[in-house]
């Protein structure tokens, strides 16, 4: 008999080359996530790239980042909440993903994504 | 999907994360202002208040300034000020548009003061002179017709205000009813004359250097009419026909560079005639009397008979202060009281003769030399 508990779905990662990419969601059979917000943060300084380039932070949901799974964008690269996830569920194999790009200066920094809401697990 | 999407903050700390800030209307170069994150932005108008400065310039209440390579003391090559001062480096400038290295160009440049290494353009305006493609015209006053008082040019016309200009160095000199100018050209001076300031200039008189290899330099005076030379308004010297005259009360003889051609007395007097002998007489270079005299059928033999009546010498060619005597030769021996036979030029310009009075036949007298006219 499946039930609910909080979902609090906490990934880090590392810049390199100026980018960053984390991910996350469900894994389990059965396991379904009904997010309510994500957050990111990045450690260090607010990057300079040059322009027309600005740092920028991109949440997608679905089986990769691409135009169609784009779900909310912040130049707020070290450190931002977004609740544009809400509604949407999530089934094993589908993601959560967070790129920062145009990090110039922030090789090496530790980027963050937290997602957090409610999963229904078996 | 519902909720808040992330927040749209323009800057994230102090530092601009958006592309750019800009008004509501802005488009570019029409309309608004913008600010860009990559350092560029426009607006419509600007007011600075203190100092704008840049790569190499700067712009402040003293004026404009622009350095080059670089902003020190030594490298101000082009100001624009109010007034003279110093800038911050220590760079003297004087007051309007200074430049000081590279070139001043355009179609037409008028100002005050303009001063530089190299100017260039087609046309430079003063506030009375014009430069430009035609020459160099200098005015009394604001250029018009008139008043143009000198040019330098290579040909020559009009200029814009009606003024007829002549080719080389001129000064043009309105003397209250026409137009002279004087005027250098090829090494030539040259005096015109017209009776407009936009007429035609006609020559008069000029001053010239002429070579050749035999002579060597000659220098010409010549006129269309006589060349004078006077001092103080003394005239000394007067050239008409050739010929070099002084003017009278200095002294009576006209001096000619070539020979005078002998002149034939007049009629004898006192039954006297030359008969088929002759008498002439002229003026030597030297302003003396030479005279010849083959008298072949005298008459009258008295001592102080008047043999040419008064006057038959013109002024210049007699005796100015005292009668002069001249020996002469006779047919027939003299035994008059005077015992020399001779001819005596009066003052009044007859000539007498004594001696002759002899009871012989008398039948040829000839006298003939220079007398200095004294």
């Amino acid at each position: 008999m499946s039930r609910t508990v909080p979902l609090v779905a906490y990934i880090t990662g590392v810049v390199a080359s100026s980018t960053a990419t984390v991910q996350t969601g469900p894994r389990f059979q059965g396991e379904i996530w009904y997010p309510e917000s994500v957050s990111i943060s990045c450690t260090g300084t607010q990057p300079t790239p040059a322009a027309p380039n600005i740092a920028t932070c991109n949440i997608y949901t679905g089986l990769s980042a691409n135009n169609v799974s784009f779900l909310d964008g912040t130049y707020q690269v070290l450190g931002a909440s977004s609740s544009m996830i809400s509604g949407i569920i999530l089934y094993p194999g589908q993601l959560v993903l967070a790129v920062w790009s145009n990090m110039t200066g922030s090789n090496g920094q530790t980027v963050t994504m937290t997602v957090n809401g409610s999963k229904q697990i078996p | 999907m519902s909720g808040q999407s992330f927040p749209q903050d323009v800057v994230a700390g102090t530092q601009l994360v958006i592309p750019s800030i800009h008004s509501p209307n802005y488009v570019t170069n029409v309309s608004g202002w913008t600010i860009n994150l990559d350092g560029s932005a426009e607006f419509n108008n600007l007011t600075i208040r203190g100092t704008f400065s840049g790569t190499n310039f700067i712009v402040n209440s003293s004026g404009a300034f622009f350095y080059s390579p670089s902003e020190a003391f030594g490298n101000l090559i082009v100001s624009i000020a109010s007034a003279a001062g110093t800038d911050s480096f220590g760079n003297a400038y004087p007051q309007g548009i200074n430049v000081t290295t590279g070139t001043i160009s355009g179609t037409t440049i008028s100002g005050g003061t303009i001063s530089g290494t190299t100017i260039s353009g087609t046309t430079f305006n003063g506030s009375n002179f014009v430069f430009n493609a035609s020459g160099a015209f200098f005015y009394s006053g604001t250029p018009a017709s008139g008043n143009l008082i000198s040019s330098i040019t290579n040909a020559s016309g009009t200029d814009s205000h009606g003024n007829t200009y002549l080719e080389g160095v001129t000064s043009y000199f309105f003397t209250g009813s026409d137009y002279t100018a004087a005027n250098m050209d090829g090494g030539i001076i040259q005096w015109f004359r017209s009776p407009s300031a936009g007429g035609t200039y006609t020559l008069y008189s000029n001053i010239g250097f002429s070579w050749n290899s035999i002579n060597g330099g000659s220098l010409l005076l010549q006129a269309g009419n006589q060349v004078q030379i006077g001092q103080a308004g003394n005239l000394v010297w007067n050239e008409i026909n050739q010929q070099l005259q002084v003017p009278a009360g200095d002294l009576v003889a006209t001096v000619s560079s070539t020979p005078e051609t002998w002149h034939n007395m007049p009629g004898m007097s006192s039954g006297w005639s030359v008969g088929t002998g002759f008498a002439k007489y002229r003026l030597t270079a030297e302003g003396f009397l030479a005279f010849s005299f083959n008298i072949n059928s005298p008459s009258t033999k008295t001592d102080g008979t008047t043999i040419w009546a008064t006057g038959s010498l013109p002024a210049a060619y007699r005796p100015q202060t005292a009668s002069l005597r001249w020996p002469v030769s006779t047919s027939a021996a003299a035994n008059s009281a005077n015992n020399t036979p001779m001819i005596i030029f009066q003052t009044d310009g007859s000539i007498t003769i004594t001696g002759v009075n002899s009871t012989g036949a008398l039948t040829t007298v000839h006298a003939h030399g220079v007398l200095p006219l004294v």
